[in-house]
């Protein structure tokens, strides 16, 4: 795949997502390795769909994928995946048909919805010499739960508990957060409050929380737990400003101007859920906005610099 | 000569700017104050675009004048855009004027337009004899010394003659006794201001 060359601002973003992406990958002991630790909430499908767009800039991502391939495919949900894929570019899209004709080479047949593969070919073994997933530092929370309770809602939408440190959260902000639907993360929560594992409020609608001092007590955790990142939406966000910036490469500057309006009310969500503040574009005419627009943008690549 | 009014021409150098973005061409043909404004006649704040008439283009030159309803989808959606972004009323570039079309135009009136073009955006100017014509209209449409097309016309400065050609075409379009008597009425007044100016 070509290196792409992006303008300046949209390099900037480009390259701290890279390093975020890289920080987690350590964190994950993966063969990345890396002076800082991820200190939010990795979230496997998100990293893995980041790796995927990113590998062009950051060669070295391909051959982790193809050791998460083999090494983490089992503990990724197929469908989740699927969803967050959607919207990205058809270059990210291919790179996931062939992460999942990697994993079913694994031996995970969970990914032939994605696979084009027909039928699984002979097994493939991991190198003796891979390392192995590590999930005893807190920004893997996500996927030790997975492998303790199963690959799915139930798991991630405690994950999201956790981070949230014992606060009340919505169905509507589990469903925003997890990225599964809100029916699905109804029936998960109330099961599991049905179950003790998390607490409902009285009100209406219910609202749910995690006790973090019992869940800290059993997973060996301190709090605080590492917080929630709304990576899905950062990564939407990040394909976007490098649209725009292809899009608009040449293009006059009220052009760019405007076009970078677009991102900034499409991804507006992506800006206030992460808490990073960044004006609102509809104080600013004409031409105007482009200056702060990229200065949305440096402070989207701070955040990421700072959160990885 | 006054000078252009700024904001109506950035507006629609920026239409021009997303168009030609999108490799994508239009002409519309212009009356009232923006077409007045752009040709430096008259300097007043343009709160819109009068779109009387649409261009066909063939090889990026104009070939003939068409109604302008529908307009393309390309220039809604540039124009939506530019309403949005220097904060703009969403009909802010409008066909209302469009109906002028069915009751007839200045003859030679297509001849006699002056072509600008802003990038994919090519603008029709109506000449100076056919904006008095419309304003004369338009001016006894809306009587009263202090209207803004009565004003447009004194600026326009007529002469005896062209008012003549005026008043004649303006009482083509409604044959009304009433109506007519307007239009005589502001034809005279004008000649009476602009003797007294000159």
């Amino acid at each position: 795949m070509p290196e792409r060359i992006y303008g300046e601002v949209a390099e900037k973003a480009v390259r701290a997502a890279a390093h975020a992406v890289w920080v987690q990958w350590a964190t994950l002991g993966s063969m990345a390795s890396a002076a800082k630790r991820a200190t939010s909430i990795i979230d496997p499908e998100a990293l893995t769909l980041f790796s995927l767009m990113l590998r062009s800039h950051e060669r070295r991502l391909a051959e982790i994928i193809s050791w998460w391939a083999v090494s983490g495919a089992a503990t990724l949900s197929v469908q989740r995946i699927r969803n967050m894929s959607r919207n990205l570019p058809a270059e990210v899209r291919q790179g996931l048909v062939e992460f999942a004709d990697a994993a079913i080479r694994g031996g995970d047949l969970r990914w032939r919805s994605i696979s084009k593969a027909r039928k699984k070919a002979g097994a493939e073994i991991p190198s003796t010499d891979a390392p192995d997933l590590r999930l005893d530092r807190p920004p893997a929370l996500m996927l030790r739960l997975r492998l303790g309770i199963g690959v799915g809602v139930k798991a991630d939408a405690l994950t999201y508990l956790l981070a949230s440190q014992g606060e009340w959260q919505s169905v509507k902000s589990i469903a925003t957060a997890t990225v599964y639907s809100p029916r699905a993360v109804k029936r998960a929560v109330d099961e599991m409050a049905a179950a003790g594992l998390l607490k409902a409020s009285a009100s209406q609608p219910a609202e749910y929380r995690a006790d973090i001092t019992t869940w800290g007590r059993l997973l060996h955790i301190k709090p605080p737990v590492p917080r929630w990142r709304f990576w899905n939406s950062a990564l939407e966000l990040l394909t976007a400003i490098v649209e725009w910036d292809s899009r608009t490469s040449g293009a006059t500057r009220y052009v760019r101007s405007s076009m970078a309006r677009d991102v900034a009310e499409t991804h507006r969500e992506a800006f206030r859920l992460n808490r990073i503040g960044v004006p609102d574009p509809s104080f600013v005419q004409e031409d105007d906005y482009l200056e702060q627009f990229e200065q949305s943008v440096l402070s989207f690549a701070g955040w990421l610099g700072e959160i990885a | 000569m006054a000078s252009e009014q700024p904001g109506m021409h950035a507006a629609l150098a920026a239409v021009g700017e997303l168009l030609e973005h999108e490799n994508e061409e239009c002409a519309v043909v212009v009356l009232g104050g923006t077409a007045l404004t752009l040709q430096g006649l008259v300097s007043r704040v343009t709160r819109d675009v009068d779109v009387v008439a649409m261009g066909e283009i063939t090889d990026g030159k104009v070939t003939a004048i068409i109604p302008p309803d529908p307009l393309p989808d390309s220039l809604i959606r540039a124009v939506s855009r530019v309403a949005r972004d220097f904060g703009l009323p969403r009909d802010w570039l409008n066909t209302v004027v469009a109906a002028q079309w069915r009751t007839g135009m200045p003859d030679g009136f297509e001849e006699r337009l002056h072509w600008r073009t802003m990038g994919g955006l090519h603008l029709g100017l109506l000449d100076r004899m056919d904006l008095i014509f419309f304003k004369l209209f338009a001016a006894a449409d809306q009587a009263g010394p202090q209207s803004k097309h009565y004003q447009d016309l004194i600026a326009l400065e007529p002469t005896v003659a062209e008012l003549d050609a005026a008043t004649k075409w303006v009482l083509l379009q409604d044959a009304s006794t009433a109506f007519s008597a307007i239009v005589r009425e502001v034809a005279d007044h004008a000649r009476t201001d602009l003797r007294r100016s000159r």
